[in-house]
């Protein structure tokens, strides 16, 4: 239970943190669910035997955001030319 | 009382569906016909002279419900030429904005629950900066908008937040439980009570909070001058002694700061009043010094300062009101607000002149006139406050004596200029608005009780 | 894309809500979270702009986020304490994670940047929905957080929301930027009254969303996104332009409008609680962010240029005049109601 809890922080900390391509940020997301998933799994061990239905809703959400993601890393890169977070206009 | 609401619903329904040419008669008449019911409200022998559901006529309020019934028509008497070349249906927005106006302020004055006249207070606002920053003259009017709102604004949220913690410590805000100081109590401390007036002390305005009112002014068209200096700034007044003859308090320490900024005020008003130029801009400030010696009479808790500071706020709302019509007659000829400028007057307008004479002479108080009967009254319970204070009394009444002469000999003395000497004759409109303003202020010294 | 898909959606950002409201579980209220985010997101994309495409992005970013730190606590949660509902409030880590997760999806003053971003590359129509709609589910989950133990630092996270709501928007020129820390501000005074009462943060909502949509829909009409186009459509389109401006100054509080009687109901039951300084919290905010509604107000009903004709307007007829007449009167509305709940209240 503490690794996933490390891994969904390191994860965390990597999406807030990563400033160069959205890809990469999209790969963190999909971390924090596989740590999320991982806790769900550990969880069911220790007895709460309706975590693993959860486990199947929660794979079934992560792969609708993960396709839904990059969907809009695609048209992120054909409107931008590119998917780097330097063009982003932050202000 | 709520017929006089409806009135003036009627009157905006009307402006909105008459024909073109006739909608100043039809809101000038109606806005006219609206003074038979309010008259109907003076009931000289009773406490309250009328109840109904959230509204409750009493002394205080009836005098200035009748004087800002009245003005109504004669502003619109007066902005009939200012508007002259806008479009129809912004003549029609002008008028429905001003007798909104007039129907927020007539609530306010009749409003028996403390938070039904404080959103009534705060509805006078909005046609208000309408009339300021749509109708002003110049590009300074936005930021005479933005001062007037502000500076309301940031009076009154605090009298917002008393009210509601009132309601919650006693229960209820209706002034017939109220009336009397039924429940003056031990709980309020200064800063309650500076929270419960600071809007009124800005909306008079008391010196500190009066910065906004110069700028309104001689930003303002002239409809919106004369229902500043004749209603709004008495809508301050009327809360202050509504608060202050409910809940008492006036020996606070915050009362007496009040009070010295009042007396402050009074003389360095008359000193800013010398050294204007600009006619509305002296006439405002004057109105600023004529509210200190208000808020003097209505700080001391006295039935004589009451008394005083009422028929001071009526005597005032009228004089001031025909000031600034006079003002306007010759903005409108002469595009030209200079006092410098404005030479000789009472050769080119002699009837005005006279106009100006009477207004003139009322506004520093002569004898025969309320002006200086509401003055002495409020000073002698000043006076009985502090003996002091009549240094202050004294000076400000030698000064307002003395900038009112100032105005008159600048206006109406001297050689005309060269570029004025072909203006328009006064029309048979102009004078009407004067008498109106004027036959009563002169008329009202002969009855006293109607306004206490 | 094709129109004929855009019902799906909505049947699922509606039902997301329904899913929330009826769940005890907090994976429900998660899968809720979820359904409306990603069902929402192809709209937001709808013209494919670059602005857009950008903005759904960062709002996609940002609610993913947001939703998996919800799981991590509804985790926490659960395998500490063997709780499954969310309105137990135990002081868990876990329910702290839920309830930054669910300021975060709002917008709420220390994770609001994303909101200003988000709205000022959108369109109108879809802002009006992020802004209105999509603050449904996280608001249904924050009613159900509110307990004694987080209601004050909830109270100060509200207070400071409405103070930098008013203080974001004072330099701004941009009219969706004006209205996203318009949102931010009213998102500070929903989220005081939720503190305090659940049907008065609700009352709230609903008002906000009454104001706020007349302002949307007749900017979009307008297709002004600048202060200074603004500025030009009262000539253009002025039953436009003024309902623009009522509406701003509605949103702003200011009494004969409907708006200041959500503010008077919050304050009202803040004083009732004995906060006074959440109450002169949020006043300050109000008087800071009336400033910039004063100034859109002005720009849309007020200035006229030296070289603008005004155009005559028939005053009898007319769809657009009729249409201006009933949101004008719909905005006065408040003062009735205000009589209504008044005399309910005594």
């Amino acid at each position: 239970m503490l690794i996933m809890a490390l891994v969904f922080c390191i994860a965390l900390l990597g999406l807030s943190l990563t400033q160069t391509h959205l890809l990469s940020v999209l790969l963190c997301l999909e971390m924090m669910m596989v740590a999320l998933y991982l806790g769900l799994g550990l969880m069911s061990l220790s007895g709460l035997n309706y975590s693993l239905m959860v486990a199947l809703v929660l794979l079934t959400f992560s792969a609708c955001e993960a396709s839904s993601g990059l969907a809009l890393l695609v048209l992120i890169s054909r409107s931008h030319g590119s998917d780097l977070l330097k063009s982003f206009n932050l202000s | 009382m709520y017929h006089l609401i409806l009135g003036y619903v009627g009157l905006v329904l009307s402006v909105c569906i008459c024909y073109q040419k006739n909608v100043w008669r039809i809101a000038q008449l109606g806005s006219l016909l609206m003074i038979v019911p309010v008259l109907n409200l003076l009931n000289l022998n009773m406490f309250i002279s009328g109840i109904s559901g959230a509204l409750t006529s009493d002394f205080m309020s009836v005098a200035l419900v009748i004087l800002s019934v009245w003005l109504l028509p004669l502003m619109l008497i007066a902005s009939q030429q200012h508007m002259a070349k806008d479009t129809g249906l912004y003549q029609r927005i002008f008028i429905i904005c001003q007798v909104i106006l007039m129907s927020a302020l007539v609530l306010a004055f009749l409003a028996s629950h403390l938070l039904l006249f404080y959103i009534a207070f705060e509805s006078t606002l909005l046609p208000t900066l309408m009339l300021i920053t749509r109708w002003g003259a110049q590009k300074e009017r936005y930021q005479a908008g933005t001062y007037f709102m502000f500076y309301t604004m940031v009076g009154s949220l605090p009298l917002l937040i008393c009210l509601v913690g009132q309601y919650k410590m006693m229960g209820s805000l209706s002034l017939d439980l109220i009336l009397g100081g039924m429940y003056k109590g031990e709980y309020f401390t200064n800063l309650w009570w500076l929270g419960c007036i600071l809007a009124f002390l800005v909306k008079l305005p008391l010196y500190g909070g009066h910065l906004w009112l110069p700028k309104a002014h001689v930003e303002a068209p002239i409809a919106g001058s004369m229902v500043l200096a004749g209603v709004l700034l008495k809508l301050g007044g009327y809360g202050l002694m509504r608060i202050s003859y409910a809940w008492g308090a006036s020996a606070l320490l915050s009362g007496e700061v009040v009070f010295a900024l009042a007396l402050w005020g009074m003389v360095v008003m008359g000193a800013i009043c010398l050294r204007q130029t600009d006619l509305k801009s002296l006439i405002a400030y004057s109105s600023v010094g004529h509210m200190a010696l208000v808020v003097g009479g209505i700080m001391t808790g006295t039935t004589w300062g009451y008394n005083g500071a009422m028929i001071l706020m009526i005597a005032h709302g009228l004089v001031s009101s025909c000031l600034f019509s006079l003002a306007n007659y010759w903005y409108e000829r002469s595009h030209s607000r200079n006092l410098l400028g404005s030479r000789g007057m009472i050769i080119l307008f002699p009837l005005m002149g006279a106009g100006w004479f009477i207004a003139s002479l009322m506004n520093l108080a002569l004898p025969p006139t309320i002006n200086l009967f509401g003055e002495l009254v409020a000073m002698v319970a000043v006076y009985n406050w502090s003996m002091f204070s009549v240094i202050f009394m004294g000076v400000g009444a030698v000064l307002t004596a003395a900038y009112s002469l100032y105005m008159f000999g600048m206006s109406q003395w001297g050689e005309v200029l060269e570029n004025y000497k072909n203006l328009h004759v006064m029309t048979s409109r102009e004078y009407l608005l004067l008498m109106m303003h004027l036959v009563p202020a002169a008329y009202l010294i002969f009855n006293l009780g109607l306004m206490f | 894309m094709s129109p004929y898909i855009s019902p799906l959606f909505g049947l699922a950002m509606g039902s997301s809500v329904l899913l929330i409201s009826s769940s005890t579980h907090w994976v429900f209220v998660w899968l809720g979270l979820e359904l409306g985010t990603l069902a929402f997101i192809p709209m937001l994309a709808w013209w494919h702009s670059s602005l857009e495409v950008e903005a759904t992005v960062k709002y996609f970013i940002i609610q993913a986020m947001a939703a998996a730190v919800f799981f991590f606590g509804g985790l926490v949660m659960t395998s500490t304490e063997y709780i499954s509902g969310l309105s137990q409030f135990v002081g868990n880590f876990g329910e702290v994670l839920i309830m930054f997760s669910i300021i975060m999806k709002l917008g709420l003053v220390p994770f609001h940047y994303w909101v200003v971003d988000v709205v000022q590359g959108l369109n109108y129509l879809p802002g009006m929905v992020l802004l209105t709609w999509q603050k449904v589910p996280g608001l249904m989950v924050l009613v159900q957080l509110v307990s004694m133990q987080n209601g004050l630092i909830l109270l100060i996270f509200g207070a400071l929301s409405a103070f930098w709501g008013g203080l974001g928007g004072l330099g701004q020129t941009q009219m969706r930027k004006l209205l996203a820390f318009s949102s931010i501000a009213h998102l500070g005074w929903l989220v005081s009254g939720c503190v305090v009462g659940t049907m008065l943060g609700s009352m709230y909502f609903i008002l906000y969303v009454v104001l706020s949509i007349p302002v949307f829909v007749f900017l979009y009409i307008l297709n002004n996104t600048h202060l200074n186009q603004v500025r030009a459509s009262l000539v253009s389109n002025p039953v436009a332009a003024m309902v623009v401006g009522v509406g701003f100054l509605s949103l702003a509080g200011l009494p004969p409008f409907m708006g200041f009687f959500g503010k008077w109901l919050v304050l009202t039951w803040l004083l009732n609680n004995f906060l006074v300084g959440g109450a002169v919290a949020l006043v300050v905010g109000a008087l800071v962010s009336l400033f910039y509604y004063l100034r859109v107000s002005y720009m849309c009903m007020v200035i006229l240029g030296p070289q603008q004709i005004m155009v005559s307007l028939s005053w009898r007829k007319g769809f657009m005049g009729s249409l201006l007449g009933g949101l004008v009167v719909l905005n006065l509305l408040g003062l009735l109601l205000v009589g209504g709940i008044s005399s309910l209240s005594k």
